[in-house]
């Protein structure tokens, strides 16, 4: 089987602008792309391109001029062999479109195999629970509001992105908390925010409000702090969504102690090859690998969801219910069962592209 | 889909005695076994069990009486969610039968997808070279002696199992690298004989003679002594094929610069659902995971696919110094090249000769 083709496709996706910081706008008005990867067997893979972010247009051109010329005449089913061939071209490409060529091809061989991918990877469990992870709001009443509403789903965990302020985030979390109680899962997730000194006060705090873990407290490059942080801390730091080097700079936040738990997604690591790769890195330290969501889009999530299900140490699906945002673009989006995911069952990513709903807004085809 | 049965069928192996060094005996009669793991929509699933050392009667019942019990029932492709469980048995068998359950497992699900093993797993390639393992022989001109067979078919690289005599084995590397010239690479797998001093004069010496990597010097356990060697010698190191608690003894050897490649095979380290995690975390740290024989001839299919599947292993090993590790399949893996490829049918995608084993059936446990 041959690559023959690879396209494409470009819609208008509008939504209602939200936030995950006071700075960091999603939504607005982007394009989504559909890639497609055709083949002389007449079966196609697709993934989508872009988040609500960060728009199929700021990729679409290493796509076409670097990656395309390449994958013409490959075996698609080659994708181990592939994928190292792109991740040599991080400079050229941007790891969004590495990643959507990644999943497209595992599309294709899901399909080929007539089974949802996680079952070509040794499948692990049968669902998985959700966490609810906010949007920046504004005061710490809207917070209170949108955990409370998880809580009376019957939802289990819920993280919040907070101001990136560490007094105000201290009260966000402290408020919460005395909303849910004390049997609802709570994760902060600071986004790279703080300097050291307010990292281990926040940490420190939270502790006292007994949450379940600290992501991102300090900036993604910040390995020495890091170390420092998770020597002193005992509640667990969750790093390495965006460390530099992706998957293959993991080593040092691993033999430096830097991190307790790994994190990544399939676009932040360049795909589902180097995603599940990563998991098993720290599967052989006893450490979980918990699958980031909500940088991308509708079949990027799906794409997690695979992962998720084929690697014995992720606890949690990421959900942002917060907005519609993410979702975008399929017949049916991924369901939440009593605040579980259940695994797929169709062949490939297994979740039907909403053609007739894109076709209305189509900006361009490019191949 | 479910599993229905589990079973575990023996015949006779019959081979000529051979030895990896001057104690361990392989060959003989011994018995090999076929586990068979059948489903309620008619597909099923392979693996060999025991190896031309240890037969399969020393492992089967144990898989009979502490396995079958927990997968019965189950969805085979839950191959991660039943590794864990196996996994969890590891006090009570061995990691023989887990991996021989594991094989069994992924040869079912490349079954059900019509594709090989490799194919679901994302192939990185498409052939590998191999190298010739020898077998102990008794004296340096019989190892260079087998050494040049393989140089003069055009084979690229050829391992040594010496004496585990430190001197002597000096000698054999020697006379090999003399026979062969420079440009073929040689490897030298002293088996854990030695101690610290030893496996420096050693591994001084073969680095002198270009040697490629220098495998097992020490004990498995010693990743003290293997520490102090890896900061002294330049020769790569490569361990961890036994190291204890396999998958999950390898963070310690990584940490402390214990070793330069890891190692591993379905048998020993339990399947091909840790191998390609062990690979995996090898990658991690642009490490190497080189995959060791398997012991039978479907253990070493399901190596070569996980050597297809992942991006870090360079070699096949195989044992040309005997058929003992080729029994039991209508055509076994073709290494006639030095090169081997990628398996292309369903499953492990080796038929199992049945006419053959079946002259020799001893007993069938359920």
């Amino acid at each position: 089987m041959k690559i023959q083709n690879v396209k494409l496709d470009m819609f208008e996706w509008k939504g209602r602008p939200w936030k995950t910081s006071y700075r960091m706008v999603f939504g607005q008005d982007v394009n989504l792309g559909v890639l497609t990867i055709e083949t002389d067997e007449g079966i196609k893979g697709n993934a989508f391109l872009g988040s609500s972010r960060l728009s199929a247009d700021h990729h679409y051109r290493g796509l076409i001029d670097f990656a395309k010329p390449f994958l013409i005449g490959k075996n698609p089913q080659n994708i181990g062999a592939i994928w190292k061939d792109l991740w040599k071209m991080n400079r050229s490409l941007s790891l969004n479109v590495i990643a959507s060529i990644d999943i497209a091809l595992w599309d294709i061989n899901g399909k080929i195999a007539n089974q949802p991918i996680h079952r070509l990877l040794g499948t692990t469990k049968k669902n998985v629970p959700v966490y609810s992870s906010t949007a920046y709001h504004e005061k710490v009443e809207e917070y209170v509001v949108e955990a409370i509403k998880y809580k009376e789903m019957g939802w289990t965990a819920h993280k919040i992105h907070p101001h990136g302020t560490p007094e105000k985030d201290i009260e966000i979390c402290q408020k919460i908390r005395n909303a849910v109680g004390n049997d609802m899962k709570l994760m902060l997730d600071s986004m790279w925010a703080y300097d050291y000194e307010s990292s281990l006060r926040v940490g420190r705090a939270i502790e006292d409000l007994n949450f379940y873990w600290y992501e991102d407290p300090l900036v993604e490059e910040d390995i020495y702090n890091y170390k420092k942080l998770a020597k002193k801390l005992d509640i667990p730091i969750i790093a390495t969504e965006y460390i530099p080097g992706r998957f293959y700079g993991i080593s040092e936040w691993i033999t430096q102690n830097a991190t307790d738990i790994i994190r990544g997604d399939v676009v932040a690591m360049g795909g589902i090859t180097p995603l599940v790769r990563l998991a098993h890195l720290a599967e052989a330290f006893n450490m979980n690998c918990e699958i980031h969501s909500g940088s991308g889009n509708s079949l990027d999530n799906v794409a997690n969801l695979h992962v998720i299900l084929s690697i014995p140490n992720c606890e949690f699906y990421e959900f942002f219910p917060c907005t519609g945002e993410n979702r975008f673009g399929l017949i049916e989006e991924i369901e939440f069962n009593k605040g579980y995911v259940d695994a797929p069952v169709k062949p490939g990513l297994g979740f039907e592209i909403d053609w007739g709903l894109l076709k209305k807004s189509h900006v361009t085809t490019i191949e | 889909m479910k599993i229905t049965n589990v079973k575990v069928e023996l015949f006779d192996w019959k081979t000529e005695p051979w030895k990896t060094n001057s104690w361990t005996q392989f060959g003989n009669t011994v018995q090999l076994g076929v586990v068979t793991i059948e489903t309620d929509e008619g597909v099923t699933g392979n693996a060999f069990l025991g190896s031309s050392r240890v037969g399969a009667d020393h492992h089967a019942p144990g898989l009979i009486e502490f396995i079958k019990p927990i997968v019965m029932g189950r969805n085979p492709q839950d191959i991660g969610a039943i590794w864990k469980d196996l996994w969890k048995m590891n006090r009570s068998v061995s990691t023989y039968v887990i991996g021989a359950i594991d094989i069994c497992l992924w040869d079912i699900n490349g079954k059900i997808a019509n594709q090989p093993i490799h194919r679901l797993l994302g192939t990185c390639k498409e052939t590998v070279p191999v190298y010739s393992s020898t077998a102990f022989h008794e004296t340096k001109e019989e190892y260079a002696e087998e050494a040049l067979v393989f140089k003069n078919k055009g084979w690229t690289a050829h391992k040594i199992h010496p004496h585990g005599n430190p001197e002597y084995d000096i000698e054999i590397c020697k006379s090999v690298r003399d026979a062969v010239g420079n440009d073929m690479k040689l490897m030298l797998d002293s088996m854990w004989s030695y101690q610290y001093e030893d496996a420096m004069r050693v591994g001084r010496a073969i680095e002198e003679l270009n040697f490629y990597w220098y495998e097992d010097p020490l004990v498995e356990e010693d990743i003290y002594s293997y520490k102090k060697l890896h900061q002294k010698l330049d020769i790569p190191i490569m361990s961890t094929e036994y190291a204890p608690g396999r998958l999950y003894g390898m963070a310690e050897w990584i940490t402390e610069y214990a070793t330069d490649f890891l190692r591993g095979d379905v048998a020993v380290t339990g399947g091909i659902t840790p191998m390609i995690r062990l690979a995996n975390l090898a990658e991690a740290f642009n490490m190497k995971c080189e995959i060791h024989h398997g012991g039978n001839s479907l253990n070493n299919v399901a190596n070569l696919h996980i050597t297809m599947a992942v991006p870090n292993c360079e070699f096949f090993e195989f044992f040309p110094c005997t058929g003992a590790n080729m029994f039991g399949l209508v055509e076994d893996i073709d290494f006639e090249s030095g090169y081997v490829t990628a398996p292309n049918q369903p499953g492990l995608g080796y038929e199992i000769d049945w006419d053959l084993l079946k002259k020799g059936h001893t007993a069938t446990l359920e």
